[in-house]
């Protein structure tokens, strides 16, 4: 499989990113989580997306709760 | 061991028995599946094998397996690392997956025979294999028979096995155990030694059969340590758990998922920690019979999740 076009969601410094193969290629393992592999930019933007959303949903119930 | 100098080789390394997401009106999630594959490749995997027992196999359609799979090739996934699960109760339609996997070039087929009726005799269970393998179109077919005895509860004898090996050999590249007992792996290579591959999905033996491959429902989560216990024969490969004194081994590991599971329906399980991983509720969904756990379940898995604690260099 040729992972050269694809980008990555991770999980970098508490927050997500999306990043390209190169760019992941170039980080140091032990920094970040991987999250999931899309095979173009607009996919992984679509999940990250849906991930901020969800945190977000997470943080208003955690709020009127408290 | 089996004696690799003089049997054909069938697949090796890593082969998730990968699970299929799908969507609220309950029909596959395609982009979810794509995603979840390749991230499984870019850690590491040899190959996927869908729709068989993980995969809810017996729930989809050929139409749907069929528009799944042309889809994850159109994506780039190579067809020769794919297998596809065969487990119809209807003999057509597993002649028509047989004709799916030939002309679309994937590496082979997982073949469970018909377990709806049961007890079935020696002679019927030679006679599908017979039937269905007189249907095979290419010299290169690569077919593997598929124990899984726990679910079908249906055994298929040594000697039945033996006769299918002997009579389908150039066409049967392995024998995969997806039963609970351990032993049974032993049995089957003591008896196939110089015919067959005898494949175990347990993933806790398979440093003791010096296993070359697998076909892993873990490795949907945990790639990196079923690689490990593939590759690394010493079983040196361990991993620094935080609040440990001593690092964990790949074996420990996966001895201790497989605890964590333990006794709750396994599907809905490992979609659920499937679900944590991805950060995806999406992921939790079966097709019925089937269902999500309930809420006791998942508290109890979430507890013992993040006690495992799942380092980033083993998933």
């Amino acid at each position: 499989m040729d992972f050269q076009k694809s980008y990555y969601i991770i999980e970098h410094k508490n927050k997500y990113e999306i990043i390209s193969h190169e760019n992941l290629m170039a980080l140091d393992k032990a920094t970040y989580q991987l999250i999931q592999n899309f095979a173009n930019r607009n996919e992984a933007i679509a999940e990250m997306i849906r991930l901020v959303g969800d945190e977000q949903e997470a943080l208003k119930i955690k709020t009127l709760k408290s | 061991m089996n004696n690799t100098a003089t049997i054909k080789q069938g697949f090796t390394g890593t082969w998730p028995d990968i699970l299929t997401p799908v969507k609220s009106d309950l029909s596959i999630d395609h982009p979810r599946l794509e995603s979840h594959i390749r991230t499984l490749f870019f850690k590491g995997v040899n190959g996927v094998v869908l729709f068989s027992h993980a995969g809810e196999g017996t729930l989809f359609s050929f139409t749907e397996k069929s528009e799944t799979i042309t889809g994850l090739i159109k994506a780039g996934i190579s067809p020769d690392s794919i297998m596809l699960s065969i487990t119809s109760n209807s003999v057509p339609d597993s002649v028509r997956l047989l004709h799916l996997a030939e002309s679309l070039g994937l590496h082979g087929v997982l073949l469970s025979p018909p377990f709806y009726y049961k007890p079935v005799s020696s002679d019927g269970l030679i006679h599908y294999f017979d039937y269905l393998t007189s249907y095979i179109k290419s010299p290169n077919t690569k077919l593997y028979i598929h124990l899984l005895p726990n679910s079908t509860h249906l055994d298929i004898p040594q000697a039945s096995l033996s006769t299918i090996v002997d009579r389908w050999g150039q066409h049967i590249y392995g024998i995969v155990n997806q039963s609970e007992q351990s032993s049974l792996s032993d049995d089957l290579r003591l008896s196939f030694v110089d015919k067959v591959m005898i494949y175990s999905c347990n993933e806790t033996d398979l440093r003791r059969l010096s296993s070359t491959g697998t076909i892993s429902l873990m490795a949907n989560l945990i790639p990196r340590v079923i690689n490990s216990l593939l590759h690394d024969q010493s079983g040196a490969t361990a991993t620094f758990i935080p609040g440990m004194k001593e690092k964990a081994t790949v074996d420990t590991r996966a001895a201790d998922l497989q605890m964590l599971v333990g006794k709750h329906p396994f599907i809905a399980s490992y979609k659920y920690l499937l679900s944590l991983i991805y950060r995806d509720a999406d992921w939790r969904r079966s097709r019925p019979p089937l269902s999500p756990l309930d809420r006791a379940s998942y508290e109890a898995l979430d507890k013992n999740f993040k006690k495992f604690d799942l380092q980033s260099n083993e998933e």
